[in-house]
């Protein structure tokens, strides 16, 4: 039997597909690298995936799972002719318990449809989920259980890891594990922290129990700007230092802010060399104390204006311009690629005067809007790639870039991922000792190496899959 | 890196006789009736904190004391290593996140980065140091509450946190199950509400007139109250927030419940997890890999982990 037919017989009809325009939209993710689809699936159960992942492994046939394919570091591009297991059906809110704040969901639910909800539960401030990417409209709870995702708002209440209880988890032998509790506090080994973040390739995740939050009674947000970036990022450093951590704060540099408003029209300071957007949140007197404090230590460092949002529209005009900001880049250039480095805070200023400097020397423009509070750096490099040599030119820029910031003390991402993107430069990070733990690890999970395989592991590491080369094979 | 202190745990793992790691014993673990070859124990000493960075580089032997002054310099401290006895690296091991985990979250969540000796005697490191990263598989998760059996832990990266401006308990009778719900919705994060069936416990944090306000709106009599403490001899155990209220009015008076979080307090040992095969094949695994001859710390009783 085909693996096409195999996979067809325990799937509803139209659930396979390998025509060739479908094989093609889903060889790839938002990132640029471009993969070979085997088929594409579209299960609506746990009992499904479970079917597809058995087929997978009685062919010998690796398999990658996908939501809305916003990931940008390319984990879910399918390589080898894999089989592309789209979870996009299985987008039902299962449970809501408001009052200890959880929630059980399908993978494909959209983050936002999350938020939306659970905001009217029976709870006096309203729930949301924290975990906020830009791209929260349309990526997905299991995406961003994969990935780890993080988001402006996670600096106060931590990444995805931290707002996820338990996984129901299918293996690549096709068994189903429960990975974590409702109750998460239980002695041993924390599996489902390990498995959040692992890309795909410790298994599917088919449910997710998520911790729910609740909604700040009150919000200030507030724009400060500089003449010069660094004093922005001393800005940052001040902020955290006096025992503030603001639920979010973000930097813009000038030739962000100049595309924005070029945009959406807020009435930025299209003069000043960057922009800090700050928001303290929580009850009042603790909201209004930090805000008089963070605007004091922003005059301290040089702030021309402190602009405080006077009501939610000028709130979310404010917030609108953070997070269209990669929108309004087409202005200048038809094509960007996006980093994602952290550095430690202190490191901020001399890291953002390379950045500049090594952009210039490779002929891009670069643009900065970034999770200051958490040093997560998102330089975009915009250019246009008709031009010729330009990508060589973006590529080995970006790369730079890595390097930089590794040197600095930081690490290669902070919420976007290794998957194809980074895995060579893991070593910048990791030696053979560190490498092979996490190899082990992966083996552990995945013992016959067909979930989404050759992400995250440099190349020569994912040597190590060859460890479980199956019997009478040649190597 | 310092690698001063290490040598003999290095030596004693490559001698190839079995290790136990300890520290002051303060703590209670699953245990065998196996006895290693061989104690050592792990180095102290603050190495880095970094107050802007909201980081601190520490040795895994370092006192839970010794900590919680460097940081309280600062107003910072480790969320689940800022009371007690104990070392760092114990209470890590151990991975209890204490009374505050319904508002501070999980102690598996502070550690950034770990170093670690591994069964051969390599010097091992998982994560990074900064306050986020996705750079490869977060095995720091994996470490903490491993019980020192996947490798020997010597130092750490740990989050620390600004301390609140203030921090305050009370108390209040309430023996309903539908008030401790009200309790849990009325309320704006509280650090932790704890509950035994005829009293709530409920601690608040942040600013003092926030705190006032919250409790001069609450329709309970609350009195100030200084933290509770759990009786020594009582063990935790997890259960599904959804029957915390059901298990505290059967045990009422003979259970401290942590609401919302699940976690149940109970004198005598706590009863082990529903085990599912599938979990022990990936855990047996782990232990294949990371400790495939049980010579690290056999004395602890793997099958609980």
């Amino acid at each position: 039997m085909t693996l096409i037919h195999d996979l067809t017989a325990g799937l509803p009809a139209g659930a396979v597909t390998i025509d060739r325009v479908d094989t093609m939209l889903y060889a790839h993710d938002a990132s640029d690298f471009v993969g070979r689809t085997g088929a594409v699936c579209f299960p609506e159960t746990t009992e499904q995936v479970c079917h597809v992942v058995r087929t997978c492994a009685k062919h010998d046939v690796p398999f990658v799972a996908r939501g809305s394919g916003t990931g940008l570091a390319g984990g879910a591009t399918p390589l080898d002719g894999a089989v592309v297991i789209v979870l996009t059906r299985m987008n039902r809110i299962l449970e809501i318990d408001p009052i200890n704040r959880m929630a059980w969901v399908e993978p494909g639910v959209l983050n936002l449809d999350l938020t939306r909800g659970v905001e009217q539960s029976d709870d006096l401030f309203g729930l949301h989920f924290a975990p906020d990417p830009s791209s929260q409209q349309s990526c997905t709870i299991g995406g961003n259980v994969a990935n780890n995702s993080g988001g402006p708002h996670c600096l106060a209440d931590g990444v995805t890891s931290a707002h996820v209880l338990a996984c129901e988890v299918v293996l690549s032998d096709g068994s189903i594990v429960l990975l974590g509790s409702e109750g998460s506090e239980d002695d041993g080994l924390d599996l489902r922290g390990a498995f959040v973040g692992s890309e795909g390739m410790f298994g599917i995740a088919t449910k997710i129990c998520v911790r729910l939050t609740q909604n700040p009674p009150h919000v200030r947000t507030m724009l400060l700007d500089f003449e010069s970036v660094r004093a922005g990022a001393d800005t940052v450093g001040a902020i955290i230092a006096a025992g503030i951590v603001p639920a979010a704060l973000e930097m813009m540099d000038k030739l962000c802010l100049q595309a924005v408003e070029a945009y959406i029209h807020a009435g930025l300071p299209v003069d000043a060399a960057a922009v800090l957007l700050v928001e303290v949140t929580g009850l009042p007197h603790q909201v209004e104390a930090e805000a008089d404090l963070i605007a004091r230590i922003g005059r301290e460092k040089g702030a021309r204006h402190v602009r405080v949002a006077q009501d939610e529209a000028e709130r979310a005009l404010l917030w609108k311009g953070r997070k269209t900001a990669f929108g309004a880049i087409a202005r200048i250039k038809p094509n960007y690629y996006l980093h994602d480095t952290v550095v430690p805070r202190g490191a901020l200023p001399e890291v953002l005067d390379r950045i500049y400097e090594i952009a210039r020397r490779h002929e891009l423009l670069v643009l900065n809007v970034f999770h200051a509070g958490d040093g997560n750096l998102h330089p975009l490099l915009v250019f246009d790639r008709r031009e010729p040599g330009v990508l060589d030119r973006v590529h080995a820029a970006g790369e730079e870039i890595v390097r930089v910031s590794v040197e600095a003390g930081g690490v290669l991402s902070g919420e976007h991922g290794i998957g194809l993107e980074k895995k060579d430069f893991m070593p910048l990070l990791f030696d053979d000792h560190d490498l092979s733990a996490q190899i082990a690890v992966r083996h552990a999970f995945d013992p016959i190496g067909l979930a989404n395989p050759r992400k995250v592991l440099p190349s020569p590491a994912a040597c190590g899959d060859l460890r479980h080369v199956p019997e009478g094979a040649w190597i | 890196m310092d690698l001063s202190g290490l040598d003999p745990i290095i030596e004693a793992i490559r001698s190839g006789v079995s290790v136990g790691v300890r520290g002051t014993r303060s703590r209670t673990v699953p245990i065998t009736g196996v006895q290693p070859d061989t104690w050592v124990g792990a180095p102290v000493g603050v190495i880095d904190f970094q107050p802007d960075e909201m980081t601190v580089r520490v040795r895994a032997g370092t006192s839970i004391a010794e900590l919680s002054s460097e940081l309280g310099t600062r107003g910072q401290f480790v969320h689940g290593i800022d009371s007690g006895v104990g070392t760092v690296g114990g209470a890590l091991a151990c991975g209890r996140s204490g009374l505050h985990r319904l508002g501070r979250g999980s102690i598996r969540d502070v550690a950034l980065e770990v170093r670690l000796i591994d069964h051969r005697g390599n010097l091992v490191k998982a994560g990074g140091p900064t306050v986020k990263n996705v750079s490869g598989f977060d095995l720091c998760r994996l470490f903490v509450g491993s019980f020192g059996v996947l490798g020997f832990a010597h130092e750490f990266v740990l989050r620390t946190r600004p301390r609140p401006l203030a921090e305050c308990w009370f108390v209040a009778p309430v023996s309903e199950a539908e008030e401790v719900a009200r309790i849990q919705r009325g309320f704006y994060r509280p650090s932790s509400i704890l509950w035994d069936g005829r009293e709530v416990h409920l601690c608040l944090t942040g600013h003092p007139s926030d705190i006032d306000a919250q409790i001069a709106g609450s329709r309970f009599s609350w009195q100030p109250v200084g933290a509770p403490e759990v009786p020594t001899d009582w063990r935790q155990g997890t259960v599904r927030p959804a029957d915390v209220a059901s298990i505290v009015e059967r045990e009422a008076g003979r259970v401290i419940a942590q609401v919302g979080t699940g976690t149940i307090h109970r004198p005598g040992p706590s009863a082990r997890r529903e085990e599912q095969p599938e979990r022990r094949g990936i855990v047996h695994r782990l232990l294949a890999e990371f400790n495939p001859r049980r010579l690290l710390n056999p004395h602890v009783d793997t099958e609980s982990l």
